[in-house]
């Protein structure tokens, strides 16, 4: 498989109902830590956050998958939040499974706190930056189109700078 | 479903460079964790109780039927006994969604 393309496919999935009339886009996710890899959490509904640049988990998911966010692991990036002050946080080495399509992603991965209590949203690097989504929002579904480039080199270790 | 009659291409803004890490994508197929593609329902969080706002909650989703498993404070107490099929989920309930006067909402992000 190596250096192969998969063919394109799509792959419709409706909104989610968050009551009160409001639909979101939103996918399940398996967070896996890249370093423990026999953990991982159960499918979680993420929302797909067309205008966030990275992806952003809830805080209170870090230890399912053994990551200390309190801790000097991963590595720090300094952010500039819509609103707010620059600030430095900590990046994970994640692989993210999106059971619906069936593909993985490796990404460095935020966790912060979400005070509407979201779960967390799917951001442009690492995630939109390699699947092209359409959103119908009349017809309230999202259409994932898969053509991702796959390669043979492994699952995910590869993906990160040194 | 018509797509579209006419479209336009507008770019994104470019805010700053962002190094673009080679990232393997892999179906989870080809190794590792062992998952197939599954279509599981959508949880619908207007079924899900009021009380239960802001807990982490394991929930079984089925077509046309959701069932609460357990619920917690963390995602650990939500998990903790519960029998994991491919269609349990977890999720932290939202907070109410407030809206507004012109039918806005506050989104959480």
């Amino acid at each position: 498989m190596s250096g192969d393309s998969l063919p394109p496919y799509s792959t419709p999935i409706p909104f989610t109902d968050m009551g009160r009339g409001i639909l979101r886009p939103c996918l399940y996710v398996v967070i896996e830590n890249l370093d423990q890899p026999h953990l991982r959490t159960d499918p979680i509904p993420m929302v797909v956050d067309t205008g966030a640049d990275h992806c952003i988990f809830a805080r209170e998911l870090a230890p399912e998958i053994g990551i200390n966010v309190d801790g000097d692991g991963g590595r720090l990036q300094r952010v500039f939040p819509l609103g707010g002050e620059p600030r430095l946080i900590r990046e994970y080495p994640v692989q993210i499974t999106i059971p619906q399509i069936g593909h993985r992603f490796s990404l460095w991965a935020r966790f912060d706190s979400f005070a509407n209590g979201g779960n967390g949203v799917l951001g442009y690097g690492g995630f939109l930056s390699f699947l092209d989504i359409r959103f119908f929002y009349r017809e309230r579904l999202q259409i994932l189109d898969v053509r991702s480039k796959v390669t043979g080199d492994g699952v995910g270790v590869g993906g990160f700078p040194a | 479903m018509v797509v579209a009659e006419a479209g336009f291409a507008t770019p994104y803004t470019e805010i700053a460079t962002m190094s673009m890490e080679p990232v393997v994508t892999v179906p989870a197929s080809e190794g590792g964790l062992t998952m197939s593609v599954r279509a599981i329902p959508n949880v619908d969080f207007s079924k899900i109780p009021s009380e239960l706002q802001g807990k982490w909650v394991a929930v079984r989703v089925g077509s046309g039927v959701q069932e609460i498993l357990k619920e917690g404070d963390t995602p650990h107490e939500a998990m903790a006994g519960v029998q994991r099929e491919w269609n349990t989920i977890l999720t932290r309930v939202p907070a109410p969604i407030a809206i507004a006067a012109s039918g806005e909402s506050d989104g959480d992000h």
